[in-house]
C-alpha cells in the first residue's frame, strides 16, 4: 500500500487503518483540511477530500518563494498577528433595509501580499488570473497546518500539531486587510453597519461625501474594489451574538459572529483599577 | 420630615404658550429665570467644551477611551500633549504618527506584544476576545498540549451523544469528527473544491480543571444534505442553531 491515493472518506481511513493493525504496523496518521496521509514502514497512502488544480500548488509555491525571500516577509513571520476579520456597529440592535451598501475589495490578499511588498509583479499577475476560490486555496497554504497522530499497536499514544513556517504571513494579510477594514468603519461612523473579511455594509443613508473618502483611502493604498448588490438586508443582536441575513447578488446570505461585547462589559469592571493603576 | 426644596430651575410651558420658571419651589420673574437659564447652559457648554478639549480625538472625532489612556503611556513625552488630535501628532521628521485610523489601534496591538502591562490590562478588558478568530482543530491541540494543561480533565460528547475522555482521544475524535462532516459536505455538494471551516467552542473550566468540547448532534433528524439545500454557507438548523453543539461550521465552494 505504497503511493496510493484515494478519495478520503471515513470508511477509506478505517479501512486503512483496521488493515495496518491487523497486519500489527504501527504509523502516523497526517490529518489536514484537505488530504490525510498515512505513512507506514512500507510507504504512504494520501486520501485526499479534493483534487486540485496543479495551477493551485504552482501559484501556492510562487508565493511562499516570493514571502520567503523578501526582507518583508521574514519580517512579519516572526512576529504574531491578530486573525480576526469582522466587526460589527455596536450601535445597531435590529435593523432591517430593502437594500444596503456593499463595497467589496477585489482580489484582497493577493493586493496585499503586492501591496507589501511580499510577491512579485509575476507571481501578482499568476494570482489574479486564478478563480477567486483557487487564489484563495493557494494564498491560504501560507498557513497549512496539519495534526500528526501516532498510532503504535493499532491506538493513537500521542499527536503532534504543525504549522507552515509561513503562517504568519497568511495571519499578517487578514490583519492588514482588518487594519483597513477599522479605517473604514471609522471614516463611516454611525453609517457602519458590519464588515465581513474583505466587504463592508453600510446604510442606504450614507451621505456621498463619506463614500468618497472610503474610496480614495483604497485607491491611495493600492486596493481594486467594486459595488454588490444587497438586498433583504437584515441585523439581528442576541446578547453577544450578531445574526446578518440579505440576498447578495441574487444568493441568500447568513453571517453570525461573537462580538465578545459581554466579555468587554465584564472587563470593564476589572479594568476600572487597573486602569486607575496606570494613570497614576 | 419637611419635603426637600429642589435646586434646580425648573421650566414650564403653558398652553398659551407662556414660559413659567421655578426655583427652590418659588415662581420666578421671566427675566431672573431666563438669566439663571442661560447661565446654566453657559456652565453646561464650558464644562463640556473643558470635557471635549481633554478629550483624544482623531480628526476631530473622540476616540475610544482605553486607547487614550493607552496612548497616554506609550507617548508619555509632554510635546505630544500640547494638542488632543491625534491626526497631527508627528514624529521628529515631521511626518504623522498615526495617518490613518488603524495606526492608533497598531501602535496598541505592537505595544500589548512587547508589553506586560499592556498585555494585562488589555486582556482585562476584553480587548483580545474580539481578535482570537477561529478556534480550529489545530488551536485546541496546540492549547491543550501546553503544560497548564496538564492536569485538566478532557472530555468530548461526540456527534451521537456518547463520552470521550482523555487528551489523545478527544483529538483523535475531533479529526474523526471533521472527516466525518466534511465528507458529507462534498458528497451533497458534488463540487470540486469544498473548503469547510470549523469554529470550535469549547468550554475551559478552570476551577475543576476540565476542559469540555461538546460536538453532539442538535437535530439527527435533519440531515447534513438538507441543511446544504439552503445554500447558506453554514452548518445550521432551521432553528438557527449550530448543527453540532459547539462547533459553528462554514462551507465554501468553487
Amino acid at each position: 500500500m505504497d503511493g496510493l491515493t484515494l478519495k478520503r472518506t471515513p470508511d477509506a481511513i478505517k479501512w486503512i487503518q483496521d488493515s495496518l493493525q491487523t497486519s500489527d504496523i504501527d504509523y502516523v496518521l497526517k490529518h489536514g483540511t484537505y488530504t490525510t496521509q498515512i505513512q507506514h514502514s512500507m510507504g504512504t497512502i494520501k486520501l485526499m477530500l479534493n483534487n486540485f488544480q496543479n495551477r493551485v500548488f504552482c501559484a501556492s509555491q510562487m508565493v511562499k518563494k516570493d514571502c520567503k525571500n523578501s526582507e518583508n516577509g521574514q519580517e512579519i513571520m516572526k512576529a504574531t498577528h491578530y486573525k480576526k476579520n469582522y466587526d460589527a456597529n455596536p450601535k445597531i440592535e435590529s435593523i432591517k433595509y430593502d437594500t444596503c451598501f456593499n463595497i467589496d475589495l477585489s482580489s484582497a490578499y493577493a493586493y496585499c501580499l503586492f501591496n507589501s511588498g511580499l510577491i512579485t509583479k509575476k507571481t501578482f499577475n499568476y494570482l489574479l488570473k486564478l478563480p477567486k476560490m483557487e487564489r484563495l486555496t493557494s494564498v491560504g497554504m501560507l498557513a497549512t497546518s496539519h495534526v500528526k497522530y501516532f498510532y503504535s499497536g493499532g491506538k493513537c499514544v500521542d499527536f503532534q500539531p504543525y504549522r507552515e513556517p509561513t503562517a504568519q504571513i497568511f495571519f499578517y494579510l487578514i490583519d492588514e486587510i482588518n487594519y483597513l477594514m477599522q479605517d473604514i468603519k471609522w471614516m463611516l461612523g454611525n453609517d457602519f453597519i458590519f464588515y465581513w473579511v474583505d466587504g463592508v455594509f453600510m446604510k442606504p443613508t450614507t451621505p456621498k461625501s463619506k463614500i468618497e473618502k472610503v474610496e480614495n483611502l483604497l485607491i491611495s493604498l493600492g486596493y481594486k474594489y467594486k459595488y454588490e448588490k444587497v438586498e433583504n438586508f437584515s441585523v439581528n443582536r442576541i446578547q453577544d451574538k450578531v445574526i446578518i441575513d440579505m440576498i447578495k447578488n441574487d444568493e441568500s446570505k447568513r453571517y453570525e459572529f461573537s462580538t465578545g461585547a459581554s466579555g468587554r462589559e465584564l472587563g470593564k469592571h476589572i479594568a476600572k483599577k487597573a486602569m486607575q493603576d496606570l494613570q497614576n | 420630615m419637611a419635603k426637600r426644596k429642589n435646586n434646580k430651575l425648573k421650566i414650564k410651558l403653558a398652553t398659551s404658550g407662556v414660559i413659567y420658571y421655578y426655583l427652590k419651589g418659588r415662581r420666578l420673574k421671566s427675566a431672573e429665570g431666563k438669566a439663571i437659564q442661560a447661565a446654566q447652559f453657559q456652565k453646561r457648554s464650558d464644562a463640556a467644551k473643558k470635557a471635549a478639549a481633554n478629550t483624544y480625538k482623531f480628526q476631530g472625532r473622540a476616540i475610544p477611551r482605553i486607547y487614550a489612556v493607552l496612548l497616554q503611556k506609550l507617548f508619555p513625552k509632554k510635546d505630544f500633549m500640547q494638542t488632543m488630535d491625534l491626526s497631527k501628532w508627528t514624529k521628529p521628521d515631521g511626518t504623522p504618527i498615526f495617518k490613518r485610523y488603524s495606526d492608533i489601534q497598531r501602535n496598541i496591538d505592537n505595544a500589548s506584544k512587547s508589553d506586560s502591562d499592556i498585555f494585562k490590562l488589555l486582556t482585562e478588558m476584553g480587548y483580545f476576545k474580539d481578535k482570537e478568530g477561529r478556534t480550529a482543530l489545530i488551536d485546541i491541540c496546540e492549547i491543550i498540549q501546553q503544560k497548564e494543561y496538564d492536569k485538566f480533565k478532557f472530555i468530548l460528547i461526540d456527534a451521537e451523544g456518547d463520552e470521550i475522555r482523555g487528551r489523545v482521544a478527544v483529538c483523535t475524535a475531533i479529526r474523526d469528527f471533521e472527516v466525518d462532516v466534511t465528507t458529507d459536505i462534498k458528497n451533497a455538494l458534488g463540487m470540486n473544491v469544498v473548503k469547510t471551516y470549523f469554529d470550535y467552542s469549547p468550554n475551559y473550566d478552570f476551577k475543576n480543571k476540565i476542559f469540555k468540547l461538546d460536538l453532539q448532534d442538535q437535530d439527527p433528524n435533519t440531515e447534513i444534505a438538507d441543511i446544504i439545500q439552503t445554500q447558506k454557507g453554514e452548518l445550521l438548523l432551521p432553528t438557527g442553531k449550530n448543527k453540532f453543539k459547539n462547533v459553528y461550521i462554514t462551507y465554501s465552494v468553487s
